[in-house]
């Protein structure tokens, strides 16, 4: 029996809380509907900034919610055909940003992480129904059912299509709540890797662009969007779970309420389908004893690192190999160590790639010499490729020299204004350096710690994006002096998109100190901005940005001269405008470095993210 | 310094008199953060050649103390010498002498462990093929050159910690400024780093960590410093300060707080009768 185990038999005996066997689903959903109230309650409190970012968005949350219901409700008077179309679109949208969004947005409502329930004796389904009631909390959630219970009203033409409206006003909240709810479940593994975070967060960023871009073509896109396409995206949408429950009464208004049932079926099958989905997940995620996945790879599986990093409560299959593995590596390397005499013989093999191994990429090393510049340098040369802000920038600026030379070719536009283009990606790219230092965080210290020289950081920094970017430009000015068929304008392309890579650096250094905020964490969400992300920042970086385009102006001008007037003023920019790039990059480091040298500390705490 | 000997385990300046200054000697540090005191006007002095262990309760100030005295927080007053150069008004010299391990500040982590060395070696002004040579050895004693491939942020926490120590060792510093060097260590590294700490004080090198673990500090110090809100409570030789208990009694002792369960939790015994 169990009372022969002391362990098992206390909580039948002592009559307290613990014995009353497991909580029923309904004390479950109560429970976890009040915990979300309170997290976000408590989500308010702390700081000021905090309760304002909130009224911010509780106002802007009503405020969607009664335009919604407005224009919902304005529906009633409108044309049958043009409610449903409307409603299709909009409400479409409205679902597909409950499935987008968390994979966009993934890290912000961890509020109700089913992985901080594992050590809670909750069966599965109880927690299930206690997620999807917590889900339904919040403004989203409300804002989605209100409005689509809203549709009440525009169907209030008969009997028929409001009994219609009401399950689908349903099932679409429903939908909308289980799909990000599953959504967020089936990637919380994935994302536990460092890689898969990496990369939503370079997505993420590169649709931030896109997005950008788009809006440039909007109105194109307009004129494309006639009634016609409208109808027929519509009608294929209604199909869709995404479009289904909010077409579903028209058919029941217009008299074919078995095609408004059918849809109805297409919306409630999703939904079956994806708490199915979401189960196994969650199953599989709770069965995992909610410990990362090992796809760091080499990372800790064969380094006697015996100790997890976290206490994982229910490890079941620990990667790590048992102490008594490496002992005896761990003993010999330690003894060959520890007695001082034979320290130069012990080490010093160097196995695996070299190019993983050395600082200095071998490409580089012409430039980037042996001291200590040439050692910060080559650090930022790689932080281009593997810090996922940078590498999102490093590829944008490809993306834009080719489409720079490719679109003339392609559009026989052969006009040579274009050669303005070049210098203005210098620009850019000199303006990615704005807010460099806040890239390494509180790796900062490092530097500190070294007592490093401002100067030397600077031009470290400076120095080891010009190792790139002045290649790149240089060939890119070529190239499209080549394309557009000027090539007598080579030398004051070449000058003056150097000469504004130069001005761009100059400026990044004195503003990566100077103004500097705390960026998002590497493999963060693009669309959170930590702390810094104010108004005050915004206006800063603004403010960067014209001083930059003021700076390089007069390369500019010179640039326009030579085109259109006198050549020979090419060769002049092609010597003085690096000239003058390398004059002001001078004149930068040593202000941005004698800054840094005085407010290295206060720099330190000022980029660190404030944890919230 | 000199830049030709092996890592770390080999500081110089072993012959000094008894007339040097101390390796630390910290002078009515204030820092205050908003509206909490975090350290209150703290003075001590770490001995050269001491194995010093600086515990203190959560919150104690443990680590602003050690980041005002290693130049990463500036002190709202007071100052902190290395072996008589001010932190604050003569950093290069004095920080030259320091290799610091902070807690909860990231390192360059998108390079690979070897590269991070590398780097941190050449700040230092190592010669290149110098730094890869100490980066390799440290490499090889603390267990991760299966690992000096592999990005820093891929590490586990004790692999950090490990590479961490490593890159406060490689410029061969006088003095070990370590913030809670132990914690989320592998027992079998945890014994590495501890050779390494003892044979570097022994051949003359002063070792400051911090820890909250009182058996370690008592196995392997031979001064502590007892911390809690933001003052010394008392200093000195272990023997002298621990008296006839132990650390750990002497030290909540000092700290208090310490509640006698009495009848609580009675629940909890497991009653057999």
């Amino acid at each position: 029996m169990a009372a022969d185990i002391p362990g098992l038999s206390r909580t039948r005996r002592d009559g307290g809380s613990p014995g009353a066997g497991p909580p029923g689903i309904a004390e479950i959903i109560r429970l976890f509907v009040a915990l979300k109230l309170r997290l976000i309650g408590n989500s308010l409190k702390g700081s000021n900034a905090r309760l304002v970012a909130g009224l911010i968005g509780a106002a802007a949350g009503v405020g969607a919610i009664g335009t919604g219901i407005y224009v919902t409700v304005q529906l009633r008077h409108a044309d049958a055909a043009d409610a449903r179309l409307a409603l299709i679109l909009g409400g479409s949208l409205v679902v597909l940003a409950w499935f987008v969004l968390p994979v966009l947005i993934f890290g912000i409502d961890e509020s109700i992480d089913p992985r901080r329930f594992i050590l809670l004796p909750l069966p599965r389904r109880a927690l299930l129904a206690g997620m999807l009631a917590a889900g339904f909390v919040g403004i989203p959630a409300a804002a989605t059912l209100t409005v689509s219970l809203a549709t009440l009203v525009t169907w209030a033409r008969g009997i028929l299509p409001v009994l219609y409206a009401l399950p689908a006003a349903a099932l679409t909240a429903l939908l909308c709540v289980v799909a990000s709810r599953t959504v967020t479940t089936a990637l919380a593994g994935a994302f536990r890797s460092r890689r898969m975070r990496d990369l939503v967060s370079m997505a993420g960023m590169l649709v931030v662009v896109a997005a950008l871009a788009l809006q440039l073509s909007f109105t194109s896109m307009a004129q494309l969007a006639s009634r016609d396409t409208m109808e027929t995206i519509g009608d294929v949408l209604a199909w869709t779970p995404l479009g289904a429950t909010w077409a579903a009464p028209y058919d029941a208004a217009t008299g074919s309420a078995a095609l408004g049932l059918a849809r109805l079926l297409v919306a409630a099958a999703t939904v079956g389908a994806m708490v199915a989905v979401w189960e196994r997940t969650l199953r599989s995620s709770l069965e995992n004893g909610g410990s990362p996945a090992r796809t760091g790879r080499r990372a800790s599986r064969k380094l006697g690192d015996a100790a997890p990093a976290k206490p994982a409560p229910a490890d079941p299959a620990p990667a790590d190999p048992a102490p008594g593995d490496v002992a005896p590596v761990g003993g010999v390397s330690l003894t060959s160590q520890v007695s001082p005499a034979d320290q130069v013989s012990s080490g010093a093999r160097v196995p695996g790639p070299a190019a993983r191994r050395r600082l200095t990429p071998a490409w580089a090393g012409i430039v980037l010499r042996d001291t200590v510049t040439g050692a910060v340098a080559a650090r930022v040369l790689h932080l281009w490729w593997r810090d996922p802000r940078q590498r999102v920038s490093l590829l944008i600026v490809p993306l834009l020299l080719f489409a720079l030379i490719i679109g003339p070719v392609a559009f026989d536009l052969r006009n040579e204004a274009l050669v303005l283009a070049v210098p203005g990606v210098g620009t850019l790219i000199g303006l990615l350096m704005l807010n460099h230092t806040a890239f390494d965080g509180t790796a900062l210290w490092s530097h500190l710690a070294v007592a490093l020289p401002g100067q030397v950081d600077r031009a470290g920094r400076a120095l080891g994006t010009a190792v790139w970017a002045i290649p790149v430009i240089v060939l890119a000015s070529i190239a499209l002096c080549a394309v557009i068929g000027r090539p007598d304008l080579v030398p004051a392309a070449i000058g003056s998109s150097v000469s504004t890579v130069l001005v761009g650096l100059a400026f990044g250094s004195v503003s990566s100190v100077v103004i500097a905020f705390p960026a998002p964490p590497a493999s963060a969400n693009p669309f959170t901005t930590p702390s810094g992300g104010n108004v005050v920042v915004v206006l800063q970086q603004f403010a960067g940005g014209l001083i930059v385009g003021m700076l390089s102006l007069p390369v500019y001008v010179v640039l326009g001269l030579a085109t259109w007037w006198r050549l020979e003023l090419g060769w002049v920019l092609l010597v003085l405008g690096p000239a003058y790039g390398l004059v002001l990059l001078h004149v930068g480091n040593r202000l941005g470095g004698r800054y840094l040298d005085r407010n290295g500390p206060e720099l330190l705490r000022r980029i660190t993210p404030v944890r919230t | 310094m000199s830049t030709d000997s092996p890592p770390s385990v080999h500081p110089q300046g072993n012959g000094r008199g008894a007339v040097s200054p101390p390796a630390l000697a910290l002078r009515g540090l204030v820092k205050q953060f908003d509206d909490t005191l975090a350290v209150a006007g703290l003075s001590l002095d770490v001995p050269t050649g001491s194995f010093f262990g600086l515990v203190g309760p959560n919150g104690a100030g443990k680590t602003t103390t050690l980041s005002l005295t290693t130049g990463l927080l500036r002190p709202d007053a007071g100052t902190a010498f290395v072996l008589g150069h001010d932190v604050w008004s003569d950093p290069v010299t004095a920080k030259r002498l320091l290799g610091v391990l902070p807690d909860g500040l990231a390192l360059f982590d998108r390079l690979t462990g070897a590269q991070l060395l590398e780097y941190i070696g050449r700040l230092h002004r190592l010669d290149r093929e110098l730094a890869r040579q100490r980066a390799a050895e440290l490499l090889d004693v603390l267990d991760l050159t299966d690992a000096g491939d592999t990005l820093v942020v891929d590490y586990s926490a004790g692999m950090t910690k490990k590479i961490g120590l490593a890159c406060a060792l490689i410029h061969a510093p006088r003095i070990l400024v370590l913030d809670e060097p132990f914690e989320s260590v592998d027992p079998v590294s945890a014994t590495t780093i501890r050779s390494i700490l003892q044979s570097f004080a022994a051949s003359g090198g002063t070792v400051v960590l911090s820890s909250h673990v009182m058996a370690l500090v008592e196995q392997m110090c031979d001064h502590v410093a007892i911390i809690a809100g933001g003052q010394v409570l008392a200093t000195g030789a272990l023997d002298h300060v621990r008296g006839d208990g132990s650390l750990e009694e002497r030290f909540v002792d000092l700290v208090g707080g310490h509640r006698d369960l009495g009848n609580g939790l009675a629940w909890l015994r497991t009653s057999q009768g």
